[in-house]
Parts: structure tokens; sequence; C-alpha cells
């Protein structure tokens, strides 16, 4: 009885720790992020990094989803005899939701895991501290350039993923009607808004910086041990994912205000 | 066994000098309410070696990482080469850092660097050298110094630990420092590189003369390099002389530790 009461306190008290830990993570990395020094080459070749172990992956992914998703939306506009508006719908749904969406997952589980991992097994084989006795903020070097990277690269994918979503869509779209690409492609800008796009590159910048701020914090802040390696990567993807949802709820709603 | 290593370490002891480069006074240090240091003194003179020993989780780690301010005591006095640390900003901690190189317990080599960009890092960070000529010249002595200059474009992963041992003590010595703290150099490897390693750090210090604090588990390697051996225990000095008079104590907790290594107390 009294057992369940102090173990909940105790329970209680680490939550909000944590909560205080990630709060000053967060506004550590923005205060660190606009203040001199700045790690431009790091910066660069972490974005080059991302771009790298996304590019194929983001490519094909996007490409299939875009003939999936066509594919099945078809019948049911062909019930309506709204087949004509298949671009229109289709690009919607694509640049508003499934672009982003599509690209987060994937950089979740490939960029966020590997964050969490690489900074974690830096933490635990005293990497993190080598770094701060050599003249360096690991701090600077190793958190704000990676999240300033995700940040950056994330919106850039997800156009990258509307693209090729489209081009997806266009191919199967040609194998049922008659179309061109220039045609394709004209129904489609016909059919969005400027507030479309924008919101497609706002959602990738919230995900991006979500991902890199979480897989980051998991990272660094990984338990010792070979064990928390592990944890770290699994942490990073699962609140990355979780997060990325949360985000898309929200930004759906922010975007309503400005239509 | 280790006569080689013991010849160089009792002819350095004689340029031991007077002047104390590391003075700790009552150093204390918890984590989430589990004191770790609980009120350790140590005083390092020019030239010394001093070994710290103790068991697994006393706090040695952590005592040597409080010198370089990677860890930030809870209360006491540190003075490294005349200079209260917890006093410093960040510009003279960089400079600090300069002085007092630290050679880490797994190596710490930056997976994701070549054996040279690991070397290149302090130089660039620390000393803001950029020419690629002076680097590369540093770069080869500091492997030279600890016989690795065929490894200097391989990947650390691709290293043994002895090998990974070496490149971080060249890492280290790199920025010519004045101290050098080892944390446990000769832990995870066999007797015959344990005892090269033993002499590297003496090799080091006779060629440098510098100042160093070692921590080890190893018997073999304290009597090998110690002028000086303190033993922590629950956090606190629980012994402090030279190594001969340790395995004469009667001590019965130092006589259990010894017994432990079979040390022929003698
Ligand atoms: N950064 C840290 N955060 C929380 N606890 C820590 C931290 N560093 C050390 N500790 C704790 O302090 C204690 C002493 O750790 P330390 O690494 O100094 O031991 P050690 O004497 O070096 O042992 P070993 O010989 O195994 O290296 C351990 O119980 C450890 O869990
Ligand atoms: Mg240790």
């Amino acid at each position: 009885m009294q057992d369940t009461k102090t173990r909940n306190t105790n329970r209680l008290k680490s939550f909000l720790i944590n909560l205080a830990n990630i709060f000053s993570f967060v506004s550590k990395t923005f205060r660190k992020m606009f203040l001199p020094p700045y790690e431009s080459r790091e910066i660069l070749r972490q974005c080059y990094q991302i771009g790298v172990k996304t590019f194929f992956l983001v490519g094909f992914t996007s490409f299939l989803v875009g003939i999936v998703f066509t594919r099945q939306s078809r019948p049911s506009l062909l019930e309506f005899g709204a087949e004509s508006w298949l671009p229109s719908l289709v690009s919607i749904a694509i640049v508003r939701a499934l672009g982003p969406l599509v690209t987060a997952l994937i950089c979740a589980g490939r960029v966020g895991s590997n964050i969490g991992a690489e900074l974690g097994s830096m933490n635990v084989s005293e990497q993190i501290d080598a770094m701060e006795v050599s003249g360096t903020d690991p701090f600077r070097y190793l958190v704000v350039t990676r999240v300033v990277a995700t940040t950056l690269m994330v919106p850039l994918l997800v156009i990258y993923a509307d693209t090729l979503m489209l081009f997806g869509s266009f191919i199967a779209t040609a194998v049922f009607n008659q179309t061109s690409l220039p045609l394709f492609f004209y129904q489609v800008f016909d059919s969005l808004e400027f507030v479309d796009i924008f919101s497609s590159v706002l959602k990738g910048f919230l995900f991006g910086m979500a991902i890199g701020l979480v897989s980051c914090y998991c990272g660094y802040n990984s338990g010792r041990g070979t064990v928390g390696v592990g944890r770290a990567a699994n942490i990073s993807v699962v609140t990355s994912l979780f997060l990325v949802f949360i985000l898309d709820l929200l930004s759906l709603q922010v975007i309503e205000l400005f239509r | 066994m280790d006569k080689n290593a013991r010849h160089i370490a009792e002819e350095n002891s004689s340029a031991i000098g007077t002047e104390t480069v590391i003075r700790i006074r009552n150093l204390y240090k918890s984590f989430d309410d589990t004191p770790v240091l609980n009120g350790v003194d140590l005083d390092l003179k020019k030239g010394e070696n001093l070994v710290v020993l103790g068991r697994s989780g006393t706090g040695k780690s952590v005592l040597i990482k409080c010198i370089v301010e990677l860890i930030t005591p809870d209360a006491g006095e540190i003075e490294v080469l005349g200079k209260d640390v917890r006093r410093l900003n960040s510009e003279q901690i960089n400079a600090l850092r300069r002085d007092v190189g630290f050679s880490f317990q797994l190596s710490a080599l930056y997976d994701s660097m070549t054996v040279r960009e690991n070397l290149e890092f302090p130089l660039k960070r620390n000393l803001k050298i950029f020419d690629q000529k002076i680097l590369n010249e540093k770069v080869m002595n500091a492997l030279e110094e600890v016989s690795m200059e065929h490894a200097v474009d391989q990947w650390p992963a691709d290293l043994s630990g002895g090998q990974k041992k070496r490149i971080g003590i060249a890492r280290t010595l790199i920025l010519n420092p004045k101290i050098m703290l080892y944390d446990e150099p000769t832990a995870g490897l066999d007797p015959i590189t344990s005892e090269e390693i033993n002499e590297l750090v003496l090799e080091v210090q006779k060629r440098h003369g510098t100042s160093s604090i070692i921590i080890t588990h190893d018997l073999t390697c304290a009597r090998a390099i110690a002028n000086r051996v303190i033993f922590l225990y629950n956090g606190k000095n629980h012994f402090d002389g030279p190594f001969d008079e340790l395995t004469q104590t009667q001590d019965p907790l130092l006589k259990t530790f010894l017994n432990y290594y079979n040390i022929e107390a003698r």
C-alpha cells in the first residue's frame, strides 16, 4: 500500500525530471543553433549523409505509393462517373498528406534510428567526452548540426517525394486513360493551391525538426552500456513516429486557418 | 618480466620535483543521491607517476574527469598547474585541456573518422592549426611515438584493442600536455600488450617530462610504473604511499585486495 504510493511518487518525479530535461535540451539546441560559432562544414556533411541514406528509398517508395494509391482510388471514382477528377483528387491527397507522411516515416526509420544509435554509441564509448577535451562543444558539433540537417533536408525530400508520387500516379493513370505527361501535370497544378504546396513543405520542416530533436535527445542521453545504444535507436524511431502523427494532426488545424 | 619498465621507472623517480601540479582537497560528488566521491585528497608532484587503485565503481574515472571539468564536482578544491579549475571560463578550460591530456578507458577514437582525422581533430579544434603540411608532420610524429605509423589511413574499427589504446594515447600526446591522465591504460589487454603499454607510458613520461595519474586494476602495471600509489575505497583515500609500502601492509582491506591479485607480499 505504502509501497505503491512511494513508487507512484517516484514515477511522477522521474517523469517531471525527464520533461524538464527535454525542455532544457530543446532550448539549448535553439540557443546554440543561432549563436556562433557555426559548424557549417559538419552541417553540410550531415545533410549529405541524410540525402545519401534516403534518396533511393524515399524515391522508390513514393513512386510505388503513387501507383497504388491511384489504382485504388480509381474504381470509386468510376462508380460515380467522376473518373476525370482522378488527377485532382490524387494530387491533393498526395501533396497535402501522403507525401510528407511517407517521407517522415522513412526518415524516422532510416535517419532517426541512425542518429540515435550513432550518438548513443559515441556516448557509451566516451567519444563525446573526448570531443569535449579536444576543444569542441560536442552539443554544437553533434546535436545542433544534426537537428539543422534534418530540418533542412526533410522538406526537400518531401518535394522530391511529392514529385515522384505524382509521377507514379501518372503512370497508373496512363495505363487506363488517354493522357500525356503535360496534360496530367496541367490538371494537377490546376487543382493545387499555393497553400497546399506550402503546407507540404511546412510539414516536412516540422517533421524533420521533430525527428532530429527526438533522436538526438535519445542518443545523447542514452543509458550507459551497449544495451543503452539499442534502446536509444529503438526509442528514437518510436517517439519520432509518434510525434510525426501528432504534428500531422496539429499542422492540419493550423493550415486550415490559412485557407 | 617487467624488468625493463621497472628500470625506466626507477630512473625516472630521480626526476620528481617538489612542485605540486595537481592538488585536490575534499572532493565530493554524488549521482542521483548516491555518493561516489566522499572527500578525496590527492597531490601530484611534477614528474611523478601516481597510480590510483580501487575496485570497480569506486569513482576513479569520476575523480580524473573532475580534473579536466568533464564532470563538475559538488564540493571541494581542484588546483591544476596553480589554477583553480572550478573558476575558469571556457577559454581557460580549453587552455587547461591542452596542458592536461586525457587517455580514455575505452580509447574513445571517433568511429566516423580515420586515424589521421582522429589525430588532426584536436589540432584543428583546440590549436586551430589548418595548414595541411604542419598537420601531416604532427600526425606522423605522434604516430611514430607510439609506433603506429602504418595505421595512419585505417579506420578505428579495423584496429585491435592495444592498437586503439596507442592511437588514443597519440591523439592525447599530440597537444604536448604537461600532465597525462590515463584511465585504465591496460584494461582488457593481454599481459604482453599491457607490458608494452606500460613501457609506452614510461617512455612518454621520460621524453616529455610529463607528470601522470594512472588509474588501473592491474597491480603488475602499478608495480611497474608507480612512484606512489593511492587506494580509493568508498570514495575516500584509504592508502597513500609507495608501492612497496602497499605490499607490506597489515591493513585487512588492502590485504584482501592484494591477495585477490596474488601479489607476493614482499
Ligand atoms: N555520468 C554519470 N552519471 C551517473 N552516474 C555515474 C556517471 N559517471 C559515473 N557514475 C557512477 O559513479 C560510480 C563510479 O563510476 P566510475 O566510472 O568512476 O568507476 P570506476 O572506479 O572508474 O570503475 P571502473 O574501474 O569500472 O572504471 C558508478 O557507480 C557509476 O554508475
Ligand atoms: Mg573507470
